[in-house]
């Protein structure tokens, strides 16, 4: 299960996720981060019978967290099989397949928006 | 020897039993049973691309209306065409920007919505005249109310493009699509094996008048198209067809993040195979073609080629740079570009597509000169002025005594070899002493302190402090070493001046 956090001013400054770690033993696994002024955003992958646990530990330190369970979605309709999403996917989750259609596997999808601004024709779009 | 006339192949076409071919099968034809075989046995290889064409647009009439109006301005879905042709007459062009929406929606997207069916906003203006007194006009109209709606688009078909790459350290965003910082990502754009002016690359077939597919309807070649540069193999063609036949699978507007709006445009041509000499060069295949891998991190016209690739290479998927694997993707559809190739053969088959003679040749040497320019823009080096340093290390006061007494926001931080390694502001500086922070310097520095070199255009300089919302840029040589400074103000009292020649 993918989680996106998002740190406000007041508790930016916390090692909260070295703390989650700690006290829960789980092991997080950081796919995303981004500080931007005063705020923070880290996408983390939690094993599935721990979720609730982790989800907890880091709500109680004051920690906005969303559930990710939809991945980008692409409009196989109107989608032009360009490929000016393939090359900006940090994790190989775009490629062409054989017949150069563009496919997208959305299990390996981090949900980092790369491709949603990439794409020419906005058949991309991010769920959360 | 093969010698046919394309009489003989539209007689072929007529009575059902032409041999057609797409230029990715004839490649592999002319692979396996040699190219004179390949010739005896296909009349006619189909070629086609479907990539964003910018330089794309349609003419409109809108006929006259009652009182009449000379439009001097008109908007259609407040995206601007230019009407300085006729009273009722006007160019929409792919990538003019909406007034109101900006890069989300332009010309090309006001075409797409008009082949869909959609009503458009028109709106008119004009100064009256006693035979055309209407001064403003607003009506809903769609494509079918407009008596002509004439594609016209100056440079399509590139025969193959530059490859993208960017070597800085920020993504940019480019008309070859986002480019990842330090050479995350290789763009490249053109159908290769298919595409048509690199079938004929010596245009022995395709010529003024030469029958196409555009859009998916019949059109036809104008002209070479504008900057048709055939001598490095980057030929275009001005080519126009009947927006009213066309069709959304093969017209889409198209957003480049950052860049504007374009056109994405099918297009296909059919090579008549009349002799041998034309089916060897319709056999081409993508290990063939070369194009040039370039730094889209320098903004200017000629930029850094790292090394040449043949599409074969592009198109696998990575190619190796300095013994790196770079991945690659293409901005144009190869999938609809063998779409393309594939209906027009199915046509040509069908009886439904006839091939034209060219009425004149296409030149088939030459190159496009770059533009002359009267007014040389400035140099950085021509407008920085010098700045003083001040070594890391020393303290905050320092920094504030430094600045104090050369009467400049702006200081420098270099190490002990003079390379730049921060920049404090007055402010960085005013802030710390006030919150008695007075100590080691570097803490309150900018360590990513954005740069010019002493060669780039004025320009940039512009470009480099609205984009990033600051006020001052050092100059560093290849060393980082501080060569001298640019500020926001120094270059609007240069423009306000007007340009020391």
């Amino acid at each position: 299960m993918k989680l996106l956090l998002k740190f406000n001013t007041d508790i930016i400054k916390r090692p909260i996720i070295s703390e989650t770690v700690l006290e829960t033993g789980v092991m997080l696994d950081i796919e995303r981060a981004r500080v931007e002024g005063p705020q923070g955003e880290i996408v983390v992958n939690v094993p599935d019978d721990s979720c609730r646990e982790v989800v907890n530990v880091l709500r109680h330190k004051k920690v906005e967290v969303t559930r990710l369970d939809v991945p980008v979605t692409k409009d196989e309709e109107n989608c032009t099989h360009c490929g000016a999403c393939v090359s900006v996917c940090p994790v190989g989750a775009i490629a062409y397949e054989y017949d150069w259609r563009v496919r997208m596997d959305e299990k390996l999808c981090v949900q980092c928006g790369n491709c949603v601004t990439a794409c020419p024709v906005r058949v991309l779009k991010l769920s959360v | 020897m093969v010698r046919r006339t394309i009489e003989e192949i539209n007689k072929k076409i007529k009575d059902g039993s032409v041999n057609v071919v797409t230029a990715e099968e004839m490649t592999a034809l002319a692979q396996e049973l040699g190219v004179g075989e390949a010739a005896r046995q296909v009349d006619v290889v189909t070629t086609g691309t479907f990539g964003a064409m910018c330089s794309s647009g349609v003419f409109f009439n809108f006929g006259h209306s009652d009182p009449p109006i000379k439009m001097q301005k008109v908007w259609m879905n407040d995206v601007e065409a230019y009407t300085g042709i006729a009273a009722v007459d006007a160019y929409l062009g792919a990538t003019q920007l909406s007034d109101t929406k900006g890069m989300d929606y332009g010309g090309s997207h006001v075409l797409e919505d008009l082949i869909e069916g959609k009503e458009i906003w028109l709106k008119a203006t004009a100064y009256g005249t006693d035979c055309y007194p209407r001064k403003r006009i607003d009506t809903s109209i769609t494509l079918d109310d407009m008596n002509t709606a004439t594609m016209v688009n100056p440079r399509n078909a590139y025969q193959k493009y530059n490859a993208a790459i960017n070597c800085s350290s920020k993504t940019i965003y480019t008309y070859m699509g986002t480019l990842l910082p330090n050479s995350g990502n290789v763009t490249y754009s053109g159908s290769g094996v298919l595409s048509p002016l690199s079938n004929d690359p010596t245009y022995q077939t395709i010529g003024i008048g030469t029958r196409i597919f555009l859009g998916g309807a019949a059109g036809y070649v104008v002209s070479e198209g504008t900057q048709h540069s055939p001598s490095g193999g980057f030929g275009t063609l001005m080519v126009t067809g009947d927006l009213k036949k066309m069709s959304r699978e093969y017209l889409r507007a198209a957003t480049f993040h950052k860049y504007g709006t374009s056109l994405y445009v099918g297009l296909g041509i059919p090579i008549p195979v009349l002799n041998d000499d034309i089916a060897k060069a319709a056999a081409v295949s993508d290990a063939d073609i070369v194009t040039g891998i370039y730094d889209y991190s320098t903004p200017r016209r000629t930029k850094p080629e790292l090394r040449k690739v043949t599409y074969e290479e592009l198109k696998s998927g990575m190619v190796d740079l300095n013994g790196r694997e770079v991945k690659t993707s293409s901005l144009s559809s190869f999938y609809k570009a063998r779409q393309v190739a594939s209906e027009l053969k199915s046509r040509i088959k069908k009886g439904k597509f006839f091939l034209s003679p060219p009425a004149e040749r296409l030149r088939a040497e030459g190159t496009a000169k770059p533009m002359k320019q009267t007014l040389e823009m400035p140099l950085i080096k021509d407008v920085m002025m010098p700045v003083g340093t001040i070594m890391v290390g020393f303290s905050v006061y320092e920094a504030a005594k430094k600045i104090i007494q050369d009467k400049f926001n702006h200081l420098p931080v270099v190490d002990g070899e003079k390379r730049l390694v921060g920049i404090v502001t007055s402010w960085d500086v005013s802030k710390a002493l006030a919150l008695s922070k007075d100590g080691d310097l570097a803490p309150i520095m900018t360590r990513n302190v954005i740069t010019v070199a002493p060669d780039d255009p004025a320009d940039l300089a512009v470009r480099l402090l609205e984009k990033h919302n600051i006020s001052a840029l050092p100059v560093v040589d290849r060393d980082r070493k501080v060569l001298g400074i640019v500020t926001g103000e120094g270059l609007s009292k240069l423009i306000s001046r007007g340009v020391p020649q």
